[in-house]
């Protein structure tokens, strides 16, 4: 009988009675006693095809040990090798309870079928408590090559390699379990659609697996959530109800987590099952499976937003996502920068040249073609659910000379492999006018709207949403070639632009391309526009929350060895610190069986590996008798910070794999903050001895290189300079110290930069012209300064001298900072006066105060942190800075910042007021070698003088930052 | 190693466009040049270099045009002949019997379990092809049990490989073509020394995209 022709075979699970599976000759399943006497013989697995089982492990045997032991067999399936440890009885006992609980009734299981819940309910409370941890791999040759993941067995730890089976087990959603043979090549939705039959399997849109391995996943299934995803293995646990059946996604989670304790199905089950079932073991998916399901393609439109060729749609890509979209489409060539801070919201900054179409006048700017800068904003509203599409709302050009603004307001809903969308457009996007703009019905205003904004750079907020008004929409095809996408749209623009910005009438309102993914991160798109222009673009494209890079060029650490030194050996300890770490030993101190390790300005982005480099320096170095590792952190003479290690813990991580209920007690621990005085009183507790105190050169330098470049500017699209720069530093005091930076240029196009810009304020910045070309060699600082601490959780600074490369003057800052607190308050005022062009040691003759109260807030959601500053800027406005910024668990930052201060539009000059977006990267993310560097790209349309903050050296914020609240959670994402 | 490589391929495809867009805003990166220079270097050369002067057997794998080299970390006894065990410097574990490679471990793209039907002879030329299934665990993905219907059969020595210090001419060639076509043929080459006939180079895809070749390093009968 085919089991795809009716309706499946399904069994309830309650005919699985263990004790028939005890007497089998195959099956090793312990006595069942009371979850209050676990021990080793309590370890049960619901499994009888075992192969191969450790009656008793040799005491700290290895797991790879045992498995050499093993008998070699044909048909052991050590995919399905399952750890008992009788430790994790308890959590997983609790997760039974829980899903039990759940079915009585809950918020997650309500809806759903009361029987189903039952038959559910007395299944899951028979089956055994495992205590089953997964294992990273079961192949003995890798695992003696990975001690950190080869388990050390207990005796009461039990490890069962099963034979291997020839079913998945479907946990149907009616309470009843539906064994069918494995199938390589088959989805976990055929499965699904044998069991149910494809009518009952038509509103399935998740799937959960557990994998014979232990491990879980889940997948969209439906046509609007469809993704790739891998193959239930045989003895693997399948769980998906259809949409309609009442199971809530937390349910389905929950229960399969459990399942995947249970070691692979297709044991007990298989044998259990009634010969009239068994008799059906037979599946033949449809031909309609057979294609396995693929992710929804994202492509880039031409103005570097995910979207069509021309049109947006309402589709997001993941946070993180960074992109460099460049597209030519006579006469436009556009070069855009796209980021998704949020899920929810996507930025996109650009330059767009106009061929034909001059900058200005030809003694300024040669032929140089004209250049637009804009800004596009897009948030999505609404979510993809079974029935509802994404929606979203954008605007486009929002902040520039508003030559292409338009807004929208878009749909998509995705159907297996075509993605449509429907939207509304305004302006740029509307500006057919096929449509009376709906929003006329709240005013008449809404029917007309204003030209591009002569100086640019203001929000049009008078405009968005009015004029004409058309729809626009297309479709993306994700075709059967996996790197080829087509897409088809219906254009609401009609180009009819200002009489300087005209161009050759379209003539089709359809535009159509394709796009061929070379790689995972490269996009070309070909195609035509208009019905009379070929277009090209290119999309380079990574998910910047997911970078790092294997430290192939770090030193190698030592061979970790478990065996303490009996006597300390501080011969290399600093040197090899420093060169592991890049940190300075200012002292290591020996109290008892505390190690304290003093370190002077150590900086790194991920604390935690750099600290896990560390101990490994010191526990090589450390006699047998401390326990703890206690690393206390100096910035500048000022206690920050203390991370506490426990020796044997950190040794245990390097020898076995921990189990999860180790590995919540395994973090390193942030302790509470240390003053400057608790941490000189620790030198004189009895009993404190320094066992090293290394020389310091109170002189220290270094020589680099920057490239400088802006652009868009009317000399030419870019200007840039490359110069060696080098700098350093004089240590007074422990906490005083001269400061110096020369520069020397040494490649430029200079040449071509002649035009200053006009301003209405005092020339605070807009003389940069004057500053970058007037001298080859320049001193961009020379400064002392002091800093302090006032109280465990208050800092200062005073600083005098050449502060930066324009402003020369003394200047004192005040920091309140809790350690890991939230909320960080800081006041900094300034008495400064201009430096003259040449950087050197004059000065000129504007002079002014300056200074702000600025308040950092980590917000605790999605990593975003804001901070608030305001105050007197340089040109004597006063005013507000808000900066908001997402940093991901990498440690990459996505921002933006504005400032608006009490100097009018006009006086402001092109650009209205001063804002910025600026993406930041850990290099330790991006190098192959480990670096506390981070490289910032800040995209700030224009410089001008309104909303100008000073550039100070030492930022007590920045000096500070060990306090960060997140300081042990930066990593990169596959720790490498 | 293999990791490594699938890692830095990836990662030189698009980083090398935004390491020029952000170098300018950084300065005093002493972490910049060896990264450069783990880009530009030459490691097939570095290898090529490597000498005998160890007991250490060590094997040249060259994996979708980058190079790296394994040791032999064990020879394991299995019914249908030894498995030698290699190990990358990463411990990715890769598994070879008389030139089939029957296991992968810890690297991007696992052949877990191997099983061959039996282990297929080397038919002499002329003579019919020999047939044998096999059936493999890959991960990621989980694609469990397939099932693989192969050929063997003599062909003569190609024009191109990615042999070295052999003369192609010397050795014996053999192709396993796939019946059904999944994988690309794998093709393994024999050198006789004495009465013993060893495989000393083969090639093999573990996927439509990832093909490596190995070689024993330095050569066996380099002299050939």
């Amino acid at each position: 009988m085919n089991l795809l022709a009716g309706q499946a075979p399904c069994r309830p699970p309650k005919i699985y009675q263990f004790p028939r599976a005890i007497l089998s000759s195959t099956l090793l399943i312990l006595l069942s006693v009371s979850q209050a006497t676990w021990a080793a013989n309590n370890l049960r697995m619901g499994v009888s095809n075992i192969y191969s089982t450790a009656p008793s492990p040799i005491n700290a045997e290895r797991l790879s040990d045992w498995l050499q032991r093993q008998p070699s067999a044909e048909n052991a399936y050590f995919s399905g090798l399952s750890w008992l440890v009788p430790a994790e009885v308890p959590a997983q006992a609790l997760m039974q309870s829980a899903l039990k609980s759940h079915l009585i009734g809950s918020e997650w299981t309500y809806r759903a079928e009361l029987k189903a819940r039952q038959r559910l309910s007395a299944w899951l409370g028979g089956l055994p408590v495992t205590g089953r941890v997964p294992v990273e791999q079961s192949d003995a040759r890798w695992l003696e090559a990975h001690p950190a993941q080869n388990p050390v067995l207990a005796p009461d730890h039990r490890v069962v390699v099963p034979l291997r089976p020839s079913s998945v087990t479907v946990v149907g959603s009616n309470g009843l379990l539906c064994i069918l043979p494995h199938i390589p090549g088959q989805e976990a939705l055929a499965y699904l659609v044998a069991c149910k039959g494809s009518s009952q399997s038509r509103r399935i849109e998740r799937v959960w697996i557990a994998q014979p391995d232990g491990r879980t996943q889940t997948f969209g299934v439906a046509g609007w959530n469809a993704q790739a995803q891998g193959e239930p293995a045989p003895g693997a646990w399948i769980w998906g109800p259809s949409k309609d059946e009442g199971w809530s996604d937390e349910f389905g989670k929950i229960l399969i987590e459990f399942l995947a304790t249970q070691g692979p199905s297709g044991g007990a089950e298989k044998e259990a099952a009634p010969a009239d079932v068994n008799n059906q073991f037979t599946l033949t998916p449809p031909p309609s499976l057979k294609a396995p399901l693929r992710d929804a393609v994202r492509s880039t439109n031409d103005w570097g937003g995910l979207g069509l060729l021309q049109n947006p749609t309402a589709r997001m890509a993941k946070a993180g996502e960074f992109s460099i979209n460049f597209s030519r489409n006579y006469p436009y060539s556009r070069a855009n920068v796209t980021l998704q801070p949020l899920d929810w919201l996507e930025l996109t900054y650009r330059y767009t040249s106009i061929s034909e179409v001059l900058y200005g006048p030809t003694d300024l700017s040669g032929n140089q073609s004209y250049k637009d800068k804009s800004v596009d904003l897009k948030i999505r509203l609404m979510q993809e659910s079974s029935w509802l599409p994404d929606v979203s709302v954008g605007g486009r050009d929002i902040g520039g000379t508003g030559l292409f603004s338009g807004e929208f307001l878009v749909a998509s809903k995705r159907t297996g492999n075509f993605d449509w969308s429907l939207g509304l457009g305004w302006g740029s996007l509307g500006a057919k006018g096929t449509l009376a703009n709906p929003l006329s019905f709240i005013s008449n205003k809404f029917n007309v709207r204003g030209g591009p904004v002569g100086g640019g750079g203001q929000f049009a907020f008078g405009s968005f949403f009015r004029g004409r008004t058309s729809l626009f929409g297309g479709v993306e095809y994700q075709t059967g070639w996996d790197p080829l996408v087509l897409k088809l749209e219906y254009d609401g623009n009609d180009y009819k632009f200002a009489k300087q910005f005209e161009i050759p009438a379209p003539k089709s309102s359809f535009n159509m391309g394709a796009v061929y993914r070379y790689s995972p991160f490269i996009d070309v798109t070909l195609g035509v526009q208009r019905g009379n222009v070929a277009t090209l673009g290119v999309a380079l494209h990574y998910p910047l929350n997911r970078l790092s890079t294997p430290k192939i060029n770090d030193p190698p650490l030592p061979r970790f060895i478990p065996e303490r030194p009996v006597v300390a050996n501080w011969s290399n300890t600093t040197t090899d610190l420093k060169a592991q770490t890049g940190w300075q030993v200012l002292e290591i101190r020996k109290q008892g069986s505390v190690l304290q390790i003093e370190l002077e300005n150590a900086d790194a982005v991920y604390w935690r590996d750099m600290v896990d480099r560390a101990v490994a320096i010191v526990h090589r170095d450390a006699p047998a008798d401390v326990e703890e590792f206690h690393f206390l952190y100096k910035t500048r003479g000022i206690a920050m910070a203390n991370h506490v290690v426990s020796r044997e813990r950190w040794a245990k991580t390097k020898t076995q794999p921990l189990l999860p209920s180790e590995l919540i007690s395994q973090r390193y621990s942030l302790l509470n903050q240390y003053s400057t005085a608790d941490a000189d009183s620790d030198k004189s507790t009895i009993g404190s001895v320094s066992v090293l105190s290394p020389k310091r050169s109170p002189l220290t330098g270094d020589i680099g290189y920057n490239l400088q470049q802006s652009l868009g500017g009317p000399d030419g699209f870019v200007l840039y300079q490359v110069s060696v720069n080098g700098g350093a530093e004089l240590q007074l005091t422990p906490t005083t110290w001269l400061s110096s930076s020369v520069s020397v240029r040494a490649l430029d196009n200079y040449k071509k930069f002649l035009y200053t810009a006009p301003s209405l304020l005092p020339r605070v910045r807009t003389f940069i012209r004057e500053y970058v070309t007037t001298s080859r060699v320049t001193m961009s600082n020379l400064q002392l300064t002091h800093a302090g601490q006032l109280s465990r959780n208050q800092y200062y600074s005073v600083y005098g001298g050449y502060l930066e490369s324009m402003y020369a003057g003394v200047g004192g800052e005040w920091l309140y900072r809790p350690l890991s607190g939230p909320l960080a308050l800081g006041v900094d005022i300034n008495s400064v006066k201009q430096r003259n062009f040449d950087q050197k040691f004059g000065l000129r003759d504007y002079r002014t105060v300056t200074g702000h109260a600025t308040a950092y807030i980590e917000t605790g959601w999605n990593g975003v942190i804001a901070k608030v500053s305001v105050g007197q800027y340089l040109a004597k406005d006063r005013g507000i800075t808000l900066d908001v910024s997402r940093r991901f668990s990498n440690g990459v930052v996505f921002g933006a910042f504005a400032t608006k201060t009490n100097v009018s539009a006009a006086q402001f000059g092109e650009g209205s007021f001063d804002k910025g977006i600026y993406f930041s990267i850990p290099l330790g993310a991006l190098l192959t070698r480990s670096t506390p560097e981070i490289s910032t790209f800040n995209w700030n349309p224009l410089t001008r003088d309104g909303g100008a903050k000073l550039r100070r050296g030492f930022p007590l914020y920045n000096m500070t930052n060990l306090r960060d609240p997140r300081t042990l959670t930066i990593t990169p994402p596959d720790g490498s | 190693m293999l990791k490594l490589i699938f890692m830095l391929a990836r990662w030189v495809t698009f980083f090398g466009a935004v390491f020029w867009a952000i170098s300018g805003c950084s300065s005093r990166i002493a972490a910049m040049p060896p990264t450069a220079q783990s880009l530009v270097e030459n490691t097939s050369q570095a290898i090529a270099n490597t000498t005998s002067t160890s007991s250490i057997r060590r094997l040249r794998v060259e994996i979708n045009n980058r190079v790296a080299l394994l040791a032999l970390g064990y020879t394991d006894a299995h019914p249908q002949g030894p498995v030698e065990v290699w190990y990358s410097t990463l411990g990715e574990v890769l598994r070879l019997q008389n030139g089939h490679v029957v296991g992968l471990t810890g690297s991007d793209l696992d052949w877990l379990q191997v099983r061959l039907s039996s282990m297929p002879a080397w038919p002499a030329s002329g003579s019919a092809a020999t047939s044998y299934s096999r059936i493999r665990d890959v991960m990621p993905g989980y694609r469990f049990g397939i099932v693989d219907r192969l050929s063997m059969r003599s062909i003569d020595a190609p024009s191109r490989s990615n042999l070295l210090a052999l003369d192609a001419k010397n050795l014996r060639w053999f192709e396993a073509l796939d019946l059904d076509n999944k994988l690309p043929a794998a093709r393994f080459a024999l050198l006789t020394m004495g009465e013993k006939e060893t495989v000393v180079y083969a090639e093999q895809c573990l996927s439509r995209k990832v093909c490596l070749s190995w070689q024993e390093w330095p050569g066996t009968g380099a002299d050939l």
